[in-house]
């Protein structure tokens, strides 16, 4: 890129910019407004309003600013009588069609339009014609038209900015929104009467400088300055994308825009943050707290409540010891209240049974948790991601998973010829922009790793410096060559040649973004794959390189922390092991307290604890195992086992419903505390909206249990505990909560090179089906979804409101099904009812359903004891 | 000596002078009205109780866009807009606290449907503050007995307004 930078003079201003820029980035960068509509600085610019006319000395006519470059010695007024006329005009056109209906118009109070036209425009308009009206034929939702389920569109309004278009297209590569049209025909609509539906398609309506484009979720629900705005980041997945609640008196919770951080999202978000997370208006919200009486609940008073669970904890602990209780939160829950959570457990209750991951058959173990916070130092951030000339992602359908990445990668796409590798069992899609597949038959990671670093090794395609040379290297090479092509070929499913040509790409990549979804990592064989891709990213010299990296992905919004403060039973808060002695000894120190000495067991192995009646009692914190865990008889049999079930939760799930005490819990935009998105920035969120009455914030029930068991600690707010829990740790000590800033920081990047593991990579070669059961099924979060708790959403469970089993259409075409018929999935646990849906990302022999819809529960049909579940598929 | 007698007579005359007064009014027309016998006589732009419009064909005016609302200087409209069937903008709830209104008109002025207007009831006390919280249907019903009264012929058009004023009817 040409850095060199020219000089203009603005407005009797001298302004150095860089050679590329317009006039008015060159105004803007130096506060001079220009009023505009149709520019935005995430786009292209296509001169479509002339709104933002300047006069230009000695150009013949006003210039728009937002197209034409900057050049040496220009000379440029904004302010003069001829442009200020000129703008009047402008809006004065603009506003000859326009309906004015401001009174019914959502965007009424945050129009563009309406500032534009106060600030520049004319009093009267001297237009006395009648003015152009698009009446929607239906008439049903009088002049708007549903462009899609969560879209309105008002013709009428429209000022032909083309921002809709544009950012559908350019920014996130889908063409389901089109102009059509001219003059004053010009429309915006889905093509060939298709539904606008995208999971970006709530950028449309913030950016939209009018009300045309109006969300469905706002519609008609109140005035925007009647709202209070917080800031807070969204927990719908690991980007941790920044954003404003929009928040009411009355009403609570309504709506959430975008709070633009160019670090992380640019000012986007996706419509499962944007629409989804909206969830504290549920009338499903538990409201206070109940104790089971019988098959009912009794609503009691908190004290009470938290005395029958100090007791009940008293009681199992003098009977049967500590370890017979554990404890379960989840990955949603904040920094703050993670480590309270594990203070709570191991102070207050004194066990080390404790854990956040409740929907995996595998667990990573201590020390593959050490590798995976090794490899997470060296995440890339994600305003980076754009500059690398090759991405490899592997095991995770990023474009469902973690949208605002897929946003930056599709930037590098577009604007830097970013090669995108996608290995999965699923296919990736990113709309217009191409991403180059290699479809791994479920389960055959490894293998495809394997294979991956043969033909690196074999080919010499690794640079031969230092730690490839010498005999454990080339003893580590043999060892490779043990596993034919044909056995693994046979279990990923790719030809040697597919496999070649993947590792020529990344070996011959000038700079290689390794993205590791959490699926890889956190499956059966996650910590064989983190060492296998460690050992190929060191091979392809990307690791520790500065201009190569490895990214983790943490699927949901606090992964990360829930990690680090504390919530996996070996590690203490601060990334700090249980037999750690230094770190023991600052956290008993800190804590005033003897930490347990016992081994504590993850999830899978409380489980099987409860099965066998060890564990008596188990805290649920906003966890929903019995709809998450991957086997649904058997999590059903274990909670009904236990003698104290403490569920603290938002919504009154079929978790809670086996509760013998629930709590109401806090959601995000009623709490403040602080998230750990997937890069590892800790980023603020302030509280929007108050609890409802008598819901007391889950910090404060978590300290006041702990109090009630005997363990003294009081915090006056989050905050508070922020700065506790800093002094903790050696990579996020000094942090200053209320400095984290608008950006977050983030904390714990190294430089450091990492060293190749030189892992020998086993794996069992492929189960296929047998005749009863062919299809491997695959499940996972959908785009619109995640968990369960978007099942809380109106908006969510309108653009996706019931599971469909996606099949390919070869295995469509083979079955005689077409879409939408039912059908009857069945595996040796259990049989649903579900819809089909033919879809180009399952690739042949391979079905996938989603895990989001408690009325159609996947794990019903899955068995924690086999590493892939299998169905057959039966016309309903 | 002289002073004394000017004080005293300033004062024995003072009392005729007064009296004289007094009777003079007693042979003028009152202003004061026996009210409640007899009913009240209000100026043409008295601001009394609100009222919810509708249109001729019975469909009410307002569009629930909060402008009345943001007008207020005593912040006591609360509104809530929702869709009706044929996907057009009306008020869910529409509530004035006639205890907190200061009747000063600005929500009429603000109205861009003319939905919102100031009548002349202003006999409405109550015992409970809480029933000082006049609600949409009860707003609506006020413009309704206004048109009873219109039909009966109490009502006389109202020169500034759009539709009438009251003469005789509260
Ligand atoms: S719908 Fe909005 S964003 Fe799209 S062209 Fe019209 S005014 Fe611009
Ligand atoms: S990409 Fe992730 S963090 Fe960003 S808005 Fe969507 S769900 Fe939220
Ligand atoms: S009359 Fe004045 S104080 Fe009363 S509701 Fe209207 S704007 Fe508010
Ligand atoms: S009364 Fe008038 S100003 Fe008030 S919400 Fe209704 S239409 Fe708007
Ligand atoms: S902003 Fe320049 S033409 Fe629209």
């Amino acid at each position: 890129m040409d850095n060199s930078k020219v000089k203009l003079t603005i407005d009797d201003r001298e302004v150095e910019v860089p050679k590329d820029s317009t006039i008015l980035e060159a105004a803007l960068s130096v506060g001079i407004d220009i009023p505009y509509f149709c520019w935005h600085p995430n786009l292209e610019s296509v001169g479509a309003c002339r709104m933002c006319l300047v006069e230009v000395e000695k150009m013949p006519k006003l210039v728009a600013s937002c197209v034409n470059p900057v050049a040496e010695g220009m000379v440029v007024h904004t302010n003069t009588e001829k442009v200020i006329k000129a703008r009047e005009k402008v809006l004065e056109f603009v506003l000859t069609n326009h309906p004015l209906d401001c009174p019914t118009c959502d965007k009424g109070g945050e129009c563009d339009l309406q500032d534009l036209t106060y600030d520049h425009g004319p009093m009267m308009t001297r237009y006395r014609e009648d003015k152009v009206r698009w009446i929607v034929d239906t008439h049903y939702r009088f002049d708007d038209l549903q462009l899609g389920p969560l879209i309105y569109r008002n013709q009428n309004r429209c000022i032909t900015c083309f921002r809709c278009v544009r950012i559908t297209r350019e920014i996130f590569g889908y063409s389901d929104l089109g102009v059509f049209g001219r003059g004053s025909k010009t429309h915006i609509s889905a093509p060939g009467g298709e539904k606008f539906l995208n999971e970006f398609s709530g950028n449309t309506v913030e950016y939209c400088p009018v009300g045309a484009l109006t969300a469905r979720n706002f519609r008609y629900k109140i005035r925007p300055w009647l709202c209070e705005q917080t800031p807070t980041v969204c927990p719908m997945c690991g980007d941790g994308c920044n954003m404003t609640a929009w928040s009411h008196q009355r009403k609570g919770h309504i709506r959430n825009t975008s709070r633009r951080n160019d670090s992380i999202d640019e000012g986007m978000l996706c419509d499962r943050g944007r629409f989804g997370s909206v969830f504290s208006n549920h009338p499903d919200r538990i409201k206070s707290p109940m104790i089971k009486e019988g098959d009912t609940f009794r609503e009691v008073q908190w004290e009470e409540a938290l005395g029958f669970i100090a007791e009940g904890i008293k009681k199992i602990k003098s009977e049967s010891g500590p370890e017979a209780l554990g404890g379960i939160a989840s990955d949603l829950v904040s920094n703050e209240e993670a480590y309270l959570f594990s203070r709570l457990m191991r102070q207050g209750v004194g066990t080390n049974n404790l854990d956040f991951r409740g929907d995996r058959k595998s667990l990573l173990g201590a020390g593959a948790l050490k590798i995976l916070f090794e490899m997470q130092k060296m995440s890339v951030p994600l305003e980076k991601v754009a500059s690398f000339d090759t991405v490899f992602v592997i095991g995770t359908d990023i474009a469902s998973t973690h949208p605002i990445y897929t946003m930056w990668l599709k930037r590098g796409i577009r604007k830097a010829g970013l090669r995108v590798l996608a290995a999965n069992s699923r296919k990736l899609d990113f709309g217009i922009y191409s991403v180059q597949n290699f479809t791994y038959r479920p389960g055959g990671e490894l293998a495809l790793l394997l294979g991956l670093l043969k033909v690196i090794v074999k080919e010499k395609l690794y640079s031969d410096a230092g730690p490839f040379r010498g005999g454990q290297f080339s003893r580590w090479a043999n060892s490779l060559q043990k596993t034919n092509y044909d056995t693994i070929a046979a279990s990923c499913g790719l030809s040697e040649e597919r496999i070649s040509i993947l590792a020529r790409a990344l070996a011959e990549s000038e700079n290689c973004l390794f993205v590791v979804g959490q699926d890889l990592w956190e499956g059966p064989l996650g910590s064989s794959c983190l060492l296998a891709i460690n050992d190929l990213a060191v091979l392809t010299e990307n690791n520790g390189n500065p201009r190569g990296g490895v990214n983790l992905l943490f699927d949901s919004g606090n992964y990360l922390g829930a990690l680090n403060w504390g919530l996996t039973p070996d590690y203490l808060p601060a990334r700090r092991h249980r037999e750690d002695k230094v770190g023991r000894e600052k956290i008993e120190s800190l804590w005033n307290c003897r930490l347990p000495e016992a081994e504590g067991f993850d999830t899978i192995k409380m489980l099987e604890q409860i099965r066998k009646g060890n564990i008596k009692g188990l805290y649920l914190y906003q966890s929903d195992l019995l709809c998450d865990f991957p086997d649904w008889e058997y999590i059903h049999d274990c909670l009904s086992k236990l003698d104290l079930l403490i569920v603290h939760e938002l919504f009154l799930t079929e978790t809670a419903k086996m509760a013998t005490v629930i709590l109401p819990a806090t959601s995000f935009v009623e709490t403040e505390g602080t998230f750990t998105n997937t890069e590892g920035r800790i980023q603020r969120f302030q509280r929007g909206a108050a609890p409802s009455k008598g819901v007391r914030e889950s910090w404060q029930t978590l300290s006041r249990l702990a109090q009630k068991l005997g363990a003294e600690f009081v915090y006056e707010n989050p905050p508070e505990i922020f700065r506790e829990m800093v002094t903790l740790s050696s990579d996020a000590a000094g942090l200053d909560y209320d400095k984290l800033g608008a950006r977050g920081r983030i904390v714990a990047l190294a430089e450091r090179v990492f060293e190749p593991a030189l892992y020998e990579v086993e794996f069992d070669s492929y189960t296929s089906g047998d005749s009863d059961y062919p299809y491997p099924l695959l499940t996972g979060d959908l785009v619109y979804h995640l968990r369960h708790l978007t099942n809380y959403n109106e908006d969510m469970m309108l653009v996706a409101p019931e599971a469909h089993l996606e099949i390919s259409p070869e295995d469509a075409k083979s079955l005689e099904l077409k879409e939408d018929d039912t059908v009857r999935v069945e595996s040796a646990r259990g049989a649903l009812e579900v819809k089909v849906a033919i879809s180009k990302k399952s690739p042949p022999g391979v079905v996938f359903l989603p895990r989001n819809y408690s009325d159609k529960n996947v794990n019903k049909l899955r068995d924690r004891e086999k590493t892939l579940d299998y169905v057959r598929i039966a016309k309903a | 000596m002289a002073d004394l007698i000017r004080i005293l007579a300033s004062i024995f005359l003072a009392i005729p002078k007064g009296l004289a007064t007094t009777f003079k009014h007693l042979f003028r027309k009152t202003i004061t009205i026996d009210y409640p016998r007899k009913p009240a006589k209000f100026a043409p732009r008295y601001r009394g109780l609100h009222y919810l419009t509708r249109y001729p064909d019975g469909e009410e005016r307002c569009v629930a866009c909060g402008l009345c609302a943001i007008a207020c200087p005593s912040d006591c409209i609360y509104l809530e807009p929702e869709e009706n069937e044929r996907g057009e903008r009306v008020a869910k709830l529409y509530e004035i606290d006639e205890i907190r209104c200061i009747f000063c008109g600005y929500c009429e002025e603000a109205c861009p449907e003319e939905a919102i207007r100031l009548g002349w009831e202003f006999e409405f006390s109550q015992y409970d503050r809480k029933n000082f919280v006049w609600t949409k249907e009860m707003l609506l019903e006020n413009f309704d007995k206004l048109e009873k009264g219109r039909a009966k012929g109490f009502i006389r058009e109202k020169k500034f307004q759009f539709r009438a004023e009251p003469e005789t009817y509260f």
